[in-house]
């Protein structure tokens, strides 16, 4: 009796029906974007037929309201943060773990606070600092936020994966009359390509997600997000599900795009070859 | 030129001090090589020379230059790494133009420079292939082809054979000789293998606990060690220490009683001596023989072990009433484990060490 391992099938079970509980409500997102209203409400879980089989919702989305500013707002935002936590984050998780200076400890642990405390306690602060910034209703203002919410858990995991980097390909290049800035970009950089895509994956996710802090700093209709956006089909008395639903649709794309260029750059065992 | 000198170099990291005020000089073209037991600082001097780590106190000339606060670049230095140091996600030609392309050299002379080391080290097929599809020998001259083409005044080696199998370790321990030969460039290599040392070295300096305790040609230290640590350092099997108490002084000998009782003379000059100190003798296994008639010391044991290597015949001996000890005898002798044996050598072959551990003179043979 070996009791320390699961068996394959076991471990596929389980990983089979975690991945069902995940998927399923997407699936139904998907399978009832496409169908009438009528026939959502009788049978939610029936895949559409031909009879049941309506795009009035894409329509209404994209045809009858802003979705398209929505959608190129929310994805502006996405990859501005993105662009710029990756950026300024592995810079600073190189020179955290690499430059000894005063401070670098402290300055560690102020940002581990960053990870362990959530930015929305500071609201309140936060709303306050962009009013007098005059950046409400603006899309700078979301970028503001978000960078600053994600470079915490960015600079953490990266200066991580950097500490693992082999201290002598850093000196070699130092011998080889490297620059540090291209010591940082030339080697460093595609050296924790890996980590930079789980990193952007993570840091994404939730940005592409938030309603909070749109429906708080950006509630103005040319600053409004797609999940803002969704809002307003979702009414007090009345919710448009054919608009939610084909509109959620239509905000998966864009993120699986992102995904599968980020799970491309997920390679392993880049680093071997480097040493011994 | 690039010679290099250093005057008094301490290195600490916090409080411990790893650099015990280091003075060596290194002539231009010369193979130095650093060598001594791990922990011992070598590394550290060397990445001392390269620039990678500051000297806390001292001064480093290399040619003319006080170079204590110049980055390794501007020191002229190449060094190759005892893990390589590759770049991994770029091809082997690029890791070699990689710091060329730093150095704003123009397209054709990187090419130039890139495939004359290639061809050197034998690299040009492999050009286009990334470090980790090659082998441990190669990935080892790519990094010694990442040195060549910047064309240093001074090769900085880190143990760079230590990664590789036994007979790949001869024959770059070879290239790496003929290369020397080539360029003529000033190397210094750092080794913890005293094999590696002797054969490549022009000039050994030995290093112990943070101190330098002999600089010498190989020979020299092979020949004349100025301690005990050298002298068991240097020579392979190790060199048999046996100690004993001076029982008399005379004229150029003293007279030794050695732990197994037996008393011997040993060709020494007495003038530092006194009666009863303590006395360490040192006979390399290669010179101890199964004749005893030359009237020199004579020890003896029981066979433990015969290692038969062929041309010669390792006999691990234990002795009486001291620390066990090694003969090297010919490959034809017949020596049984298990059997007593006698063995002496030439008082000419002796080497003696004072109680501090010090060489002093053998007397009939000063030159030794």
């Amino acid at each position: 009796m070996n009791k320390k391992h699961l068996s394959a099938g076991m471990v596929h079970t389980l990983l089979l029906s975690y991945t069902l509980l995940a998927l399923w409500p997407i699936f139904l997102v998907l399978i009832n974007s496409f169908k009438t209203r009528k026939a959502i409400f009788k049978d939610p879980m029936a895949i559409p037929t031909v009879e049941t089989f309506s795009l009035v919702g894409f329509d209404k989305v994209l045809a009858r309201s802003s979705f398209d500013i929505y959608f190129s707002n929310s994805i502006i935002i996405t990859v501005v943060t993105l662009t710029l936590t990756l950026l300024i984050g592995a810079m600073a998780a190189w020179a955290l773990s690499e430059y000894k200076f005063r401070g670098n400890l402290l300055m560690g642990l102020y940002l581990a606070i960053g990870i362990m405390v959530p930015i929305r306690l500071g609201s309140v602060s936060i709303l306050n600092l962009i009013v007098e910034l005059n950046l409400t209703n603006t899309l700078t203002a979301l970028i503001l936020v978000y960078t600053a919410q994600s470079l915490p858990l960015t600079i953490f995991i990266l200066s991580e994966f950097i500490g693992q980097i082999p201290k002598d390909l850093k000196e070699a290049a130092r011998c080889d009359g490297v620059s540090e800035y291209k010591i940082f970009f030339e080697i460093i950089l595609p050296l924790i390509r890996p980590a930079i895509a789980t990193v952007g994956i993570f840091t994404m996710v939730p940005v592409w997600n938030d309603l909070w802090f749109p429906l708080i700093l950006a509630p103005g209709e040319e600053a409004r997000t797609v999940t803002l956006g969704v809002q307003q089909f979702i009414g007090q008395y009345v919710t448009d599900w054919n608009a939610v639903l084909a509109s959620l649709t239509l905000a998966i794309i864009p993120v699986m795009i992102l995904y599968i260029f980020f799970s491309r750059q997920l390679i392993r065992g880049i680093t071997s070859g480097a040493v011994k | 030129m690039s010679e290099i000198k250093l005057d008094k170099v301490h290195k600490s990291f916090g409080s411990v001090e790893v650099l015990h005020g280091v003075n060596i000089d290194i002539k231009d073209g010369e193979f130095v090589v650093f060598v001594g037991p791990s922990g011992c600082g070598k590394s550290t001097l060397l990445r001392l020379i390269a620039g990678l780590e500051p000297i806390t106190s001292g001064d480093m000339y290399i040619g003319e230059k006080w170079v204590n606060d110049l980055s390794p670049v501007d020191r002229g230095i190449a060094m190759v790494f005892q893990s390589y140091a590759l770049y991994p996600h770029m091809t082997v030609y690029k890791n070699m133009a990689f710091g060329l392309k730093m150095g704003n050299q123009g397209k054709a002379e990187i090419e130039k420079r890139v495939r004359n080391a290639a061809e050197i080290l034998q690299l040009t097929p492999l050009l286009a292939r990334k470090p980790s599809q090659l082998s441990g020998g190669q990935r080892q001259r790519v990094a010694i082809g990442r040195a060549i083409v910047r064309d240093p005044e001074v090769f900085l080696f880190d143990e760079p054979l230590s990664n590789l199998d036994a007979a790949l370790r001869v024959q770059t321990r070879l290239e790496i000789a003929k290369l020397h030969q080539e360029l003529k460039n000033t190397v210094v290599y750092v080794t913890h293998d005293q094999v590696e040392a002797m054969t490549l070295a022009d000039k050994i300096v030995v290093l112990h606990d943070g101190n330098v305790e002999q600089i010498g040609s190989p020979l020299d230290l092979y020949n004349h060690p100025a301690n005990l640590f050298v002298a068991g350092f240097i020579g392979s099997p190790k060199m048999n220490f046996f100690e004993g108490r001076i029982t008399s002084i005379g004229k150029g000998q003293a007279a030794v009683k050695l732990a197994d009782g037996k008393e011997t003379v040993v060709p020494v000059e007495g003038a530092h001596l006194g009666v009863g100190g303590k006395l360490t003798l040192g006979i390399r296994p290669e010179h101890l023989e199964l004749e005893v008639s030359s009237g020199g010391p004579v020890v003896g044991g029981h066979v433990d072990v015969v290692e038969r290597l062929g041309d010669v015949s390792y006999l691990y001996v234990r002795a009486n009433g001291d620390a066990p000890f090694i003969a090297s005898l010919p490959g034809t002798s017949d020596v049984q484990p298990g059997t007593e044996i006698s063995l002496g050598t030439d008082p000419i072959h002796v080497h003696v060490f004072n109680e501090n551990g010090n060489a002093i003179t053998n007397a009939r043979n000063p030159a030794l």
